[in-house]
């Protein structure tokens, strides 16, 4: 079965303090 | 416009790979970024040819590759502009 495509992306980002 | 060969993962970016999607640890710049799974896979495989990649995620995924291509392109130039990839040495 093929997997649903996704458009690859960053899908979080975060600064650590 | 990125090209094949030219850049690679940044070693100053600590990743690895959880559940399929790739946490990226930028040390200098204090930031974590996740990465879908297409964009782990492209991650991932940084240092392969890009149409190899594109064949391969147009057959998995059943999209068409000119689609594939765009948004690899895309995504890698996103990366390059976060520092997450660099220029590899010459």
């Amino acid at each position: 079965m093929q997997r649903a495509y996704e458009k690859p992306a960053v899908i979080y980002k975060e600064k650590i303090e | 416009m990125y090209e094949d060969g030219r850049y690679k993962r940044n070693p100053d970016v600590s990743w690895r790979v959880i559940e399929g999607q790739a946490v990226l640890v930028h040390n200098r710049e204090g930031e974590i970024e996740v990465l879908n799974e297409v964009g782990t896979y492209l991650w991932e495989h940084a240092d392969e040819p890009l149409e190899q990649l594109v064949g391969n995620i147009s057959r998995d995924y059943g999209v068409a590759p000119e689609e594939a291509r765009r948004d690899a392109l895309e995504f890698y130039e996103s990366m390059v502009a976060s520092g997450a990839l660099v220029a590899a040495e010459t």
